[in-house]
Parts: structure tokens; sequence; C-alpha cells
């Protein structure tokens, strides 16, 4: 799994690439903690290239979401691949992120 | 101890014999399981269906044979191969073998903290997850003794799935059970079969729920196959030992007991 960063409009994108496994979820925890224990962060991971996510990465993303509500903080998940879009809906798990078809979707909403 | 499956089959057993003493339990099976599918292996006391279910799991070693899992044949697998296969399945037992003494919570957790490096935040999390995908929503803190044996066993199928196994075994899951609590254990694996998309194979003797969850059934007579089918073909059987086994006779082409010579061979044997 790779993990590409950037910044547009005070805006972080977090594009993930590869699987979301019990052995990769760690490494995108340490770079979610980094990026989302800030107040009031804005992040957008997109996870266009993810074809596969196991339930530490489920996990993973639902503590990232509880640390961004803590710290008054965005986060909008966007380009799930239909699997790992089943995979949220199975744990029902839908309701409670702000998933959006693209990433320009997404920024549109957080830089409003 | 790269192999190769029949193309859909996760599962493949060839030639499989497994001799305690004298006694031959598995008599040369060759069976297939496939992908993604509920399989359900039956048949009498004897039959060789818990013999074939721990060769399966590892607990037992072939006389001969081959088990081919995932990509993987399991004889002459070292302890690392071994490992390395168990992350494929789950395994839920017959008695639920929860630990007594740890929470509902802890024993969900138990795999995910001997297996993996995840921190306890995201273990936690996850826990909270299975139950919820078994039905137990808010039961983390109690204890296996506050709980009823029906919800004993979806924890059970909860830790067993902890792990996101591609596989999962079911030992009787309906065994002690009431026929209403065992209906929602067999709705519990077709739901997680459907939904998960995880290979099922479930051991039972129990023809109700067999024909109810099957995609395929596998009848075992005296450690071979004897037949493989949809629930309505096995249902239809013309094999006389099937046929019996599904009426329940008392006795038929299944002996009740032993001849007289066999009484006698057996004593002079002795």
């Amino acid at each position: 799994m790779k993990i590409h960063q950037r910044e547009k409009n005070g805006v972080n994108l977090l594009e993930v690439d590869g699987e979301i496994d019990f052995h990769s979820s760690p490494q995108l925890r340490e770079q979610l903690h980094q990026l989302i224990d800030k107040e009031g962060c804005k992040l957008i991971i997109n996870l266009k290239k993810v074809s596969y996510i196991d339930s530490s990465g489920l996990a993973t993303f639902v503590e990232a979401l509880q640390r961004v509500n803590r710290n008054q903080g965005s986060l909008i998940i966007s380009d799930l691949t239909t699997p790992v879009r089943s995979v949220f809906e199975i744990a029902k798990l839908e309701t409670i992120f702000t998933l959006l078809g693209s990433e320009d979707e997404a920024l549109g909403v957080l830089t409003k | 101890m790269s192999a190769q499956n029949t193309p859909g089959n996760i599962i493949d057993v060839t030639d499989l014999v497994k001799r305690f003493g004298d006694r031959t339990v598995l008599d040369g099976m060759t069976l297939g399981i496939e992908t993604g599918k509920i399989t359900v292996v039956m048949g009498g006391s004897g039959g060789g269906k818990s013999t074939l279910l721990r060769n399966l799991i590892g607990l037992l070693t072939p006389t001969s044979g081959d088990i081919v899992m995932d990509g993987v044949s399991l004889v002459g697998a070292d302890e690392a191969k071994m490992n390395q296969i168990r992350r494929k399945f789950g395994m839920l037992f017959q008695g639920s073998a929860l630990f007594n003494s740890m929470s509902v919570g802890d024993n969900v957790a138990l795999p995910l903290r001997e297996h993996t490096d995840l921190s306890d935040q995201i273990i936690k999390i996850i826990v909270k997850v299975k139950l919820e995908l078994v039905g137990l929503t808010g039961f983390e803190d109690f204890m296996p003794y506050e709980i009823s044996g029906g919800m004993k066993k979806r924890v059970a199928l909860a830790r067993a799935i902890a792990l996101d196994p591609k596989i999962v075994f079911y030992d009787e899951p309906g065994a002690g059970l009431d026929p209403i609590t065992a209906s929602m254990i067999d709705q519990l694996i077709l739901d997680l079969s459907q939904k998960l998309k995880i290979t099922s194979v479930v051991v039972t003797h129990e023809m109700k729920s067999a024909f109810h969850i099957a995609d395929k059934i596998i009848v075992l007579h005296k450690g071979k196959v004897i037949q493989t089918g949809t629930s309505e073909e096995i249902q239809n059987s013309k094999n006389p030992y099937v046929k019996q086994f599904i009426s329940g006779e008392p006795d038929g082409a299944i002996p009740l007991k032993q001849t007289s010579e066999e009484y006698l061979k057996g004593l002079l044997e002795t």
C-alpha cells in the first residue's frame, strides 16, 4: 500500500493506493494521526485505487472520524470502489461517514 | 507447499486417508469446496465428518492424500506455514469454546491480539463491528456466563470472523440449541455467507438445517463420499444409505448392529 499526500486550498488530500489490511492499516493510521490531530483539520481520503479493505482498515477510518469530530474538523472519503463501499455498507457505516463520488465534489464541500 | 486448487474451489481434498492404528476413519476421501458457497458435510456418527474437519483445520495430519486450501498444501506444511494457513479460516466450535474468565469483547478480540499488531483502540472498534454483524451490539462487557447458549454461539461466530477469514468452518452449529435459536444461527450463517462472501463449511447431521442453508451437500459414510449434490438432489437420492440417513430409519442399508459372524470374528481377534 502507498499513500500520496498533497494539499489544495487548505484541504489535505490523501490518496491511498493498494490494499488496506491488517498489515498496512497501522501505516495508514500513523499518517492519518499526523493530519487530523489539529483543530479544524480538513481531510479528503481518496480510495479510487483501493480494491480491498478489511476490518482493520474500516476501524482505522472510524477512529480517524472520532478524532476529527473531537477536533471540530471535517473528513470526507471519496471515490470508493464497489467492493470497498460494500464493506462500509455491511458494517452499516455508510451513514456515519460522508462518502462522495469524487475528490472534486469533496473539495467543493470543504472549501465552500 | 504452493499448490493449485481446481478452478472455482477454495479447498480440494484428494484421496484423503486417516488411520488410527488399524482403524481407517477416512478411506480415500475426495471432495471439493466451492469458493463463496455454503457446503454442508453430512453423515452419521463414525462416518468421518469430525475427522475430516480436524484434518482440514490442521489438528490432525493425514495418513496419506492431500488437502489444498487457497493454493497451499496442508500436507507437510511446517508450523510457520500452518500459521499462515490458519489466518485464512475461522472456526466455530461445537461448544462455542469461549473463555469464561474473559468478557464477550475480550473473547472476540483474542485472535486480533494474538495474530496482529493492531492497537487496542482499533481492536475495540473491530470488536464492535463484529458484534453488530452477529446481532450483539452493546454486549462487549458481558461475561459468557451472563448470556444464553445461542448468544454464546453468536459471540463465538464473531470471534471466528474477527480476522476476516476467507473460510469459516462450523462444527455442528445447532447442537445443544432449541429449534428457534438453531434456526437463528442458520440464518446468520446464510447472512454472513452472502454479505461477507465467506466460504462456509458446515458439519452437521441436522437434516432440516442442512437442506435450508446448503448450496451443496456432501454425504459421508464409512470414511468415503457417497453422494454430492444440491439439497433437492440429496432429498431425492436413490442411494440406499443416503435414503436411510435422511429418513432416520433405525435399520436398513446402514446396519443397526454387527452381524453374529462379525461379533464372533471380533471376539476371536481380541
